[in-house]
């Protein structure tokens, strides 16, 4: 028996020996990933994916408050054009990192984002987008929100991460005011309603002709509740001036209309930096006026490029 | 030494020259101020050219009653362009009279070889260089005083010379107070002063194979301009240039010069010194040009030829930036620096028959590409012409022929000539400028197409030893015209602005000039000179052209006697009821001004002096001429001294 055991350990040597120096030879020696559990390859993205989502994310400030750590191995990250929240529309991205090695997961969605300001005498909520939208392939998720009011405020959001479904609620964040003279957000009532206008991303607009986005959102019945996306379809004329320059306006400029992800798109053309009030008349789908009037109305938007 | 034909130009009705740098008593024409007059003054002698004022400083040249746009300008050959959007500083207020040795002026397409989109005319400014083989040295100061103004004139300048080697440079100083109207009234903000520094370098190695270089460096600062609402800080300008000549070659060209050149131009308004200024603005202007051209001259039994090959780039930048009380500030490029690259080639020979027939054939044509290089300009622009590109390309060009015929007391000559001119930048992409003539905002238009004109012109002169009388007609017609047409569905900037002009091309415009010249000799130390002057221009609309001078009248009786030369004269215009109503121009008042001037060229000692006393507008009139903008009043009466001393002598 004693030479049948050395016989039968000499595959196993030899197997063992050739799987080194296979192992040895093959493959990349470059970058070994440090620190990877296993498991982490497969809903972590890429290394390569990894350093897109750098780049995307560079151009944003974590949300000061509003980054947090879920239940378990994860953090949920949350990212603006600045750490703070303005009056106004503000863009929102999720995403979702493992909390030990950074990398982030593939498999998550975001929902029911509710914002609240509770200002003791009286709760509200305020404009959302009510969607989520990927950037791209990778897994971070856009949505906006446009608080009506600087202060306080509470934004708590429904997420999932592969099959753990959880809320979150949060701490207060500061909302800051629109810079001094601006205004992005404005209201108007119609048939016992109160409708919200907010003009998205007014940072980015600049001399020349500009693609300009808006969205019309409706107060709900429950004011703690998030007011969505307008169902009525309306058409909003755009009448742009430079207060500081008596009223000079500029010319081709084209009316909002809604298009197929729900926001109002038109052509905004600024001749010059400077203060602009962009006048509003807000039409029903038949043309009849519904707020707002011609040229220089009582309605519009104030921004400074 | 070899007569060089360039010497001996052929001078025909199309030609016209003032000296700048003369003594008196050599019988060249020549403003009667001498030599210390300012520029403009120089440049008024020229029949064909009035000036238009915008100030004390700076004023415009007009040749045939076409302005800027339809004359080209050059300085020894070399392209320079201004830099300031609202035309407060034409290339001539870039120099001195001091760095002039004459100015010539060629009359409507057929342009110098280097002149490139003239229509009305080219002006040549020719430098002052003491040249090789002049006098070994030559000391020269000026000092000038007028009482109108208080204007004060200081020149240096001294020259050396040898066989291989010569020099010249010198500085220039120039100031001047409010002036005074007739009747005593100030105007305010009609001051200016000026410095300007040049030098001339000039080196011969072997003989014929010269390599010459220039410098000319002007600055003037708080430079007033009553007729706008702004005024300038400083207009600065930087000239050079190096070039290799060939001379006395043998072989079909005899002379060949290359010449590369840079200028650069800085320009600030000002509008701090104002008392209404309702939002305040800075409006810096650039231009920079860098060129070269290369000019082959010859001559083959009747024909004397010049081939001519030029390329400059140049860009232009200008822009504004608003600050309203209390408010943000508000920038936008008025020239969103545009690049302009221009190639061209020219032709021209003077062919002499027979003593009795001449003939002159001119042709040039030229690629040119312009690009915005403000992307924030471009979008601008882009708001109004939605189609627009970032660039164009174009070729222009021009052909003229002339033919003279001279016969004992007669001479007569007529020419015809085609050409077209690209539209300049404030015509292309000109934004929001301010015109206080018609107080529109004007806006250029990306898409002009080239303006394309005729010119028919005839002379007729008789004359012997006593008398001499000519009489001289030319007419352009255009196509594709461009100016400024109001379109009202756009809002102006300006604030009490009237609207919004875009340049458009219309479909025809017509401009005559004629004139009637008689001079009478009756002793040789008289002479009586009188010219009168009638233009008339319209355009398809019907509506008559702006800034055509009105039935004008020059007369002067002139005595020379050894080395003194006097002159007494009045210039007369008739009201120009006929005026440019529908471009926003008003009637101007015809008026009377006199004027009295001698000068004596003398030794003092060993020292040459030049001396000039005279008094313009004797009667002290108030008046206005039709180029006046915004009908800014002339001097009254003005009494100036000015003297040049010369050391050594002429031998």
């Amino acid at each position: 028996m004693k030479m049948n055991n050395k016989n039968n350990i000499l595959p196993y040597l030899i197997a063992l020996l050739l799987g080194v120096f296979l192992s040895a030879c093959s493959g990349n020696d470059d970058l070994v990933p440090i620190n990877i559990p296993t498991g982490d390859d497969e809903v972590c993205c890429t290394q390569d994916d990894e350093n897109k989502i750098s780049q995307i994310l560079a151009g944003y400030k974590e949300v000061t408050g509003l980054s947090r750590q879920s239940a378990g191995d994860y953090t949920i990250k949350v990212y603006g054009r600045s750490a703070c929240l303005s009056v106004g529309y503000n863009d929102l991205y999720f995403t979702v990192e493992k909390t030990e090695s950074g990398r982030h997961l593939k498999d998550i969605a975001i929902s029911d984002l509710s914002p609240l300001m509770d200002m003791d005498k009286m709760k509200h909520s305020t404009p959302i987008a009510n969607k989520f939208d990927q950037i791209e392939s990778f897994p971070i998720y856009h949505t906006w929100v446009a608080p009506l009011m600087a202060g306080g405020w509470m934004l708590s959001f429904n997420y999932r991460i592969k099959d753990e479904f959880g809320s979150l609620a949060g701490d207060t964040i500061t909302v800051v005011a629109t810079p001094e003279g601006q205004a992005w957000i404005k209201s108007f009532k119609w048939n016992d309603a109160t409708y919200y206008l907010t003009l998205a991303s007014p940072l980015d607009l600049q001399t020349g002709v500009n693609t300009i986005s808006a969205y019309v959102s409706k107060k709900s019945d429950d004011a703690t509740q998030p007011y969505l996306p307008a169902s009525e379809v309306f058409s909003i004329d755009i009448y742009p001036t430079m207060p500081d320059m008596g009223n000079h306006t500029s010319p081709n400029n084209e009316s909002l209309t809604l298009q197929a992800g729900g926001s109002y798109q038109g052509k905004l053309n600024l001749t010059m930096t400077g203060v602009w009030d962009l006048h509003l008349h807000v039409k029903d789908a038949a043309g009849n006026t519904v707020a707002g009037g011609e040229e220089l109305s009582e309605l519009y938007w104030t921004i400074a490029i | 030494m070899m007569l060089c034909p360039q010497d001996t130009v052929f001078k025909e009705a199309a030609i016209d020259e003032v000296v700048v740098s003369s003594s008196v008593g050599t019988g060249k024409k020549a403003v009667g101020k001498g030599r210390v007059a300012s520029i403009d003054e120089h440049l008024g002698q020229l029949s064909k050219v009035e000036m238009v004022r915008r100030g004390n400083y700076a004023w415009e040249p007009v040749v045939n009653n076409m302005a800027t746009e339809r004359v080209s300008t050059t300085i020894d050959g070399m392209k320079i362009f201004y830099a300031c959007t609202d035309k407060m500083d034409p290339v001539t207020s870039y120099v001195e009279s001091s760095n002039l040795q004459r100015i010539s002026l060629n009359s409507g397409l057929d342009g110098n070889p280097q002149a490139t989109g003239n229509i009305g005319g080219s002006i040549d400014l020719k430098l002052r260089r003491v040249g090789f083989d002049a006098r070994p040295s030559e000391y020269n100061a000026s000092a000038g005083y007028e009482t109108n103004g208080h204007v004060q004139v200081y020149g240096v300048d001294a020259a050396f010379s040898t066989h291989r080697f010569y020099t010249n440079f010198g500085l220039f100083y120039r100031h001047a107070d409010n002036y005074k109207a007739g009747g005593g009234e100030e105007i305010s903000f009609s001051q200016f002063q000026k410095t300007n520094a040049f030098a001339n370098i000039g080196w011969q190695p072997a003989d014929d194979h010269i390599l010459e270089a220039t410098v000319i460096y002007d600055i003037a600062t708080d430079i007033g301009y009553p007729a706008l609402t702004m005024d300038v800080k400083k207009a600065e300008g930087i000239i050079t240039s190096l070039s290799y000549l060939q001379e006395h070659l043998s072989g079909l060209f005899h002379r060949w010069e290359t010449k590369a050149y840079y200028n650069h131009i800085t320009h600030n308004m000002d509008d701090t010194q104002r008392p209404d200024v309702v939002i305040h603005m800075d409006m810096p202007g650039e231009s920079q040009t860098a060129g070269v051209y290369s000019l082959l001259q010859g001559t083959k039994g009747s024909h004397y030829f010049q081939l001519n090959n030029d390329a400059y780039y140049n860009t232009l930048f200008a822009d504004m930036t608003m600050y309203p009380d209390g408010g943000q500030p508000m920038y936008m490029l008025t020239w969103p620096d545009v690049g302009t690259f221009n190639t061209g080639l020219a032709l021209i020979d003077d062919i002499t028959l027979t003593p009795h027939h001449h003939i002159r054939l001119s042709a040039k044509g030229a690629w040119q590409r312009q690009y915005i290089n403000s992307d924030e300009g471009f979008h601008a622009l882009s708001i109004y012409f939605p189609d627009m590109n970032q660039g164009n390309s174009r070729l222009i060009g021009r052909l003229a022929a002339s033919y003279a015929y001279e016969h004992s007391a007669w001479k007569i000559a007529f020419g015809t000539g085609y050409g077209t001119r690209a539209p300049t930048v404030t015509e292309s992409y000109g934004y929001f400028l301010n015109n206080t003539f018609d107080q529109y905002d004007y806006i250029g238009n990306p898409h002009l197409k080239n303006e394309k004109a005729i010119e028919a012109n005839a002379s007729l002169a008789w004359g012997d030893s006593q008398l001499s009388v000519k009489a001289e007609a030319n007419a352009f017609f255009f196509q594709d015209y461009i100016i400024g047409r109001p379109d009202a569905r756009l809002s102006p900037m300006t604030i009490g602005a009237a609207g919004v002009k875009i340049y458009q091309n219309l479909k025809y415009a017509q401009i005559v000039n004629t004139a009637l010249t008689a001079d009478y000799r009756p002793f040789n130390w008289l002479e009586w000179n009188n010219r009168i002057t009638y233009s008339y221009g319209r355009e398809s609309t019907g509506a008559r052209l702006p800034l055509i001078a009105p039935l004008s009248y020059l007369g002067s009786l002139r005595f020379r006697w050894k080395n003194i030369e006097a002159e007494g004269g009045v210039r007369m215009a008739a009201r120009n009821s006929h005026c440019g109503a529908e471009y926003g121009e008003t009637p101007t008042p015809g008026y009377a001004v006199w004027h009295l001037n001698i000068g004596s060229h003398f030794m003092l000692g060993k020292v040459a002096t030049d001396l000039h006393l005279g008094i313009e507008n004797l009667f002290d009139r108030y008046y206005s001429t039709y180029s006046d903008w915004n009908h800014i009043p002339q001097k009254g009466r003005n009494i100036y001294v000015n003297v040049t001393f010369q050391i050594p002598t002429a031998s």
